[in-house]
């Protein structure tokens, strides 16, 4: 029990991380990251990079 | 926007050292060298009893009969556990029985013990047992030897069988008797291992 909360802290938090560093949304990408775990991970990483123009704070 | 870079990183690196330590089962102290005392029980087979007041020491070696509490349940005594101050015996039915000396309020053992066998007192039981016994062993020897020989009368088997009969139930009777006379003049000594005036154990 304890490493699942564990587990699902990492992946929320890397999520979040990587789709900070790309200019997404980390706030929902923390909570796809923790549903999802390394699935959220993966698409988060094969995303490209969003481009700042068009970045907006509805965005995911 | 840093603060929540750095918050997430401190998560990352949080949840990764306890993912890590939660598959590894790894532990902080191992780390550290495990020393371990050493836990060995350590049974002597004889303990010495001792009261210092009167200056009287008591051996109590392996083998010896023994009673606790003043209670009738004879125990002969195997060894004692210096760790946990448990005393092991054998009961009557042969298994071993661990007690406390802590727990225990007198420990009896029997004077005949610590002296040689009163053999004289064995030798009157003997005799008085014998003299108890001789009468229903003939009586029984008699009946046996009485119907064998209604079956056959000049057989020599009733006289043999009425005198074996006769034989055993007096040897019995005697081998009793020998037993009880030899114990009737070794009373046990009581020794008291708790209150004021008890005696301590030490082990040689």
């Amino acid at each position: 029990m304890n490493i699942i909360f564990w587990y699902t802290v990492f992946f929320a938090s890397s999520t979040s991380y990587v789709a900070l560093n790309k200019g997404f949304n980390p706030y929902k990408w923390l909570v796809v990251g923790a549903v999802t775990g390394i699935v959220g991970l993966i698409i988060i990483s094969i995303e490209p990079e969003r481009d700042n123009a068009s970045d907006n704070s509805s965005a995911i | 926007m840093r603060n929540i870079k750095n918050i997430l990183l401190l998560s990352i690196i949080l949840s990764s050292v306890n993912v890590f330590l939660g598959i590894t089962e790894f532990e902080y102290k191992d780390l550290f060298t495990s020393v371990y005392a050493v836990e060995k029980d350590i049974f002597t087979d004889s303990i010495t009893l001792s009261n210092y007041k009167t200056n009287t020491s008591i051996e109590i070696r392996k083998g010896m009969p023994v009673k606790i509490n003043k209670k009738r349940p004879l125990y002969t005594f195997v060894s004692y556990d210096i760790n946990t101050s448990d005393i092991n015996l054998i009961n009557k039915k042969g298994a071993v029985v661990s007690l406390d000396l802590n727990n225990i309020a007198y420990i009896s053992i029997q004077v005949d013990n610590l002296s040689k066998d009163n053999v004289l007192g064995g030798l009157a039981g003997g005799l008085v047992g014998a003299a108890t016994g001789v009468y229903p062993s003939a009586l029984a020897g008699w009946a046996v030897g009485m119907a064998m020989g209604s079956l056959n009368n000049e057989s020599q088997v009733p006289v043999i069988a009425c005198l074996g009969i006769t034989a055993a139930g007096t040897a019995l009777s005697a081998q009793t008797g020998y037993n009880l006379g030899k114990n009737a003049g070794s009373p046990y000594v009581h020794i008291p291992l708790s209150g004021e005036d008890s005696w301590r154990i030490s082990i040689d």
